[in-house]
């Protein structure tokens, strides 16, 4: 499904560090540590991942609002954390958008939610004055928020959370950008919204040269949209595979664990097939940062940094367990 | 209008909200909407975005922003009318009898405070000085929904959004209320995370007895998860039913049974998710007589005209629907 041809945007060995004080020996959290994937023009790319394994840091450095340590962020092959400045042009905005996780924060309290999207239109030409409210209208109920008059006119703090989430995503929509990072979009939306965004993302896919980053913790939002997913722990990517490879036969260990926790019917009392504990991001130890947790791990593991394997074509894994296709 | 409860037993419960409504300006976005909670039960809370989930529980427990009022109906927390209560009073309640874990964890934290500061904060306006100093009481609460204890010196900025989310809950458990009020604690958390710290919650509410409102899109989660289930749609509540009833496809209303449908099947389950069609109904200009009548396949000429009451239809479950004969089977959604 994924068309051939340079990618749309490639992330290569990105690392991007908070320093946190502390004395007497300032400490570093390294928050993305040697990421890189490719995302093909008209493709939509999943990053799913532990909380705190830096999905939203990698979507703020694509969109230029985080500034990164090494590594490059090629947008047609430009590296764009050399070309672009801090929180970036208008022109990179305009063809990059993000969608925040927290809508609560990410709305401009000052504005009813058609006010941007207006803006939009009408920037880009693609609306006249007195086209543009009918436009606006037609934006906000492709994201379900009806009746679109009465919701073009509220003002964010009059929105549900869900309510909220749709307004940003209608918000960078209307841009029309060659590449939506969309962080967490449909978190807080019932299954059945859910699905008509996730069908508003695959159009955009089909389109062929648009592509989509979807951040989510849904491995079945995933599974019904995504091309490819990456999976991310501590700041590393574990798998980057073909979403169907990857959600269906996981070869990583933290992947199969995800799967696992993804099954209902366990029973919630029940403890997950993994030891328990959180990675330590602040002072990484040489080894697999899934090692404390894995149920499979051996003293290499915890030794020796594991190699990235290729286990099937274009299916990557990093685990001393994997074996090459 | 209002629709009252007819099982009547407030008195046994730890929580009793009978009748309340909530007014936007001209907007009742929660209309005559009851439910009871028992200690150490867990109510699980569903309803379509915007249909009023969160206003209902801010209004129940005071903790609606301007310009969202109560305009009517009852509150009542261990017997205590919540409704009648003053600022003094409701201080004395919220974190100590009480805590919710609102939506949206980003806003809810004060953002020039670091993580150890919003447990200090809640300690002392309780008077509550913990055993062992507050830093080492938040990083044991910390730890328990798997954070590392050096983000107690970290700002909420610095930290993810399941990270912030997490704060939240833990400062909801800080004072280990009776009852604890989650509204979508787990939209910014992994598969992962989010098990680790649902075996936590009910480890904790085996061993304390705290009772919880959960609410989640996840339908899948509360049928495990909670002991019964109350669905609002539009404002409304149109059923509320023991999670078990629910599971065993016992669910009633047609909205109920649409939720139901549109989950995705579990592995080796032979069945197509079904989205529920049409447009989500808008408590600024609702539909008439049932809510739900214009995207129900089994309404029938009532339904436009008249709202359904809420009906006892079995042990601890209601609904709100003209069409469901009680003591019958249920419509199929979808069928004629
Ligand atoms: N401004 C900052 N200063 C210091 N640390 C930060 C900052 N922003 C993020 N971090 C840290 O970077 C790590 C990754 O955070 P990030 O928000 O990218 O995670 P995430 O994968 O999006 O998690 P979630 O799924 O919980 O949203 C976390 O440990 C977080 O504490
Ligand atoms: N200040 C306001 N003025 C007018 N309407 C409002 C206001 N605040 C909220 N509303 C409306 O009240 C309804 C209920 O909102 P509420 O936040 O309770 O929904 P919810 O069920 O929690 O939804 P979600 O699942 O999306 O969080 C929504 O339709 C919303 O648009
Ligand atoms: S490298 Fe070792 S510890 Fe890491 S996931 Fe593979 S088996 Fe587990
Ligand atoms: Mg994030
Ligand atoms: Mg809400």
């Amino acid at each position: 499904m994924t068309p051939n041809g340079p990618p749309l945007l490639s992330v290569e060995h990105l690392h991007i560090a908070f320093p946190l004080g502390g004395w007497p020996k300032r400490r570093t959290l390294h928050a993305v540590r040697d990421v890189s994937f490719n995302v093909a023009r008209g493709s939509i790319v999943a990053l799913v991942g532990e909380s705190g394994s830096g999905k939203s840091t990698i979507g703020r450095a694509i969109a230029r609002l985080q500034a990164a340590r090494s590594g490059a962020i090629r947008l047609d092959g430009v590296d764009v954390l050399q070309t672009e400045p801090r929180a970036a042009s208008i022109a990179y905005r305009r063809r990059v958008q993000l969608i925040f996780q927290d809508p609560f924060a990410s709305l401009n309290p000052v504005h009813p939610i058609g006010h941007p999207i207006a803006r939009a239109l009408l920037l880009q030409d693609r609306a006249t004055p007195q086209t543009v409210a009918a436009q606006v209208e037609r934006v906000l109920e492709s994201v379900g928020l009806t009746p679109a008059a009465d919701m073009a006119a509220r003002f964010p703090y009059a929105l549900s959370g869900g309510q909220r989430q749709r307004a940003a995503i209608a918000r960078a929509l209307a841009v029309e950008p060659d590449l939506i990072v969309a962080d967490e979009p449909t978190s807080m939306l019932d299954v059945s919204i859910r699905m008509d965004v996730l069908a508003l993302f695959r159009r955009i896919r089909d389109e062929g040269s648009r592509s989509v980053v979807l951040i989510t913790h849904d491995l079945a939002s995933a599974r019904i949209v995504a091309d490819r997913v990456v999976v991310l722990y501590a700041g590393q990517v574990m798998e980057d595979g073909p979403a169907e490879s990857v959600l269906s036969h996981p070869q990583h260990p933290y992947s199969q664990l995800l799967a696992a926790a993804a099954q209902r019917g366990g029973g919630l009392r029940e403890p997950l097939p993994a030891h328990p504990g959180a990675p330590e991001v602040i002072d990484p130890g040489p080894g697999c940062p899934f090692a404390p947790r894995c149920l499979k791990a051996t003293a290499t593991c915890q030794s020796t940094p594991p190699p990235t394997v290729s286990v099937r074509s274009d299916h990557l894994v990093r685990c001393h367990l994997a074996e090459s296709a | 209008m209002t629709e009252r409860d007819p099982r009547g037993d407030p008195a046994s419960a730890l929580l009793a909200v009978d009748a309340l409504s909530v007014d936007y300006g001209p907007v009742r976005a929660v209309d005559g909407v009851s439910f009871t909670v028992r200690r150490g039960q867990t109510l699980g809370l569903v309803g379509e975005s915007g249909s009023g989930k969160s206003t209902a529980v801010l209004g129940a427990l005071r903790l609606l922003p301007a310009p969202g009022v109560v305009t009517g109906g009852s509150v009542r927390l261990a017997g205590a009318e919540l409704l009648d209560l003053d600022a003094a009073g409701l201080r004395n309640i919220w974190g100590a009898q009480v805590a919710l874990v609102p939506q949206g964890a980003l806003s809810s934290l004060n953002p020039v405070l670091r993580v150890l500061d919003h447990f200090a904060e809640t300690f002392t306006a309780h008077g509550v000085k913990p055993e062992g100093g507050v830093r080492a009481c938040a990083a044991a609460l910390l730890s328990r929904v798997g954070l590392d204890p050096v983000h107690l010196d970290s700002y909420p900025h610095a930290l993810s959004g399941g990270m912030r989310q997490r704060v939240t809950i833990a400062l909801g458990l800080a004072l280990n209320p009776p009852l604890l009020v989650l509204d979508e604690p787990t939209t910014a958390l992994d598969v992962v995370v989010e098990r680790d710290i649902l075996r936590q919650l009910l480890a904790a509410q085996d061993a304390s007895g705290f009772a919880m409102v959960f609410i989640t899109h996840d339908v899948a989660l509360l049928l495990e998860l909670a002991s019964a289930i109350a669905v609002m749609y539009a404002g409304r509540l149109v059923e509320r039913a023991p999670s078990e009833v629910l599971a065993a496809d016992g669910a009633l209303h047609p909205y109920t049974r649409g939720l139901l449908a549109a989950l995705p099947p579990s592995p080796g389950e032979a069945r197509l998710p079904v989205s529920i069609p049409g447009h989500a109904a808008s408590v600024a200009d609702p539909p008439s007589g049932c809510r739900f009548h214009p995207r129900c396949a089994s309404a029938i000429d009532r339904c436009r005209t008249e709202a359904p009451a809420l009906r006892v239809a079995g042990p601890d479950h209601v609904v709100a629907c003209h069409v469901v004969e009680l003591g019958v089977s249920s419509p199929k959604p979808g069928a004629p």
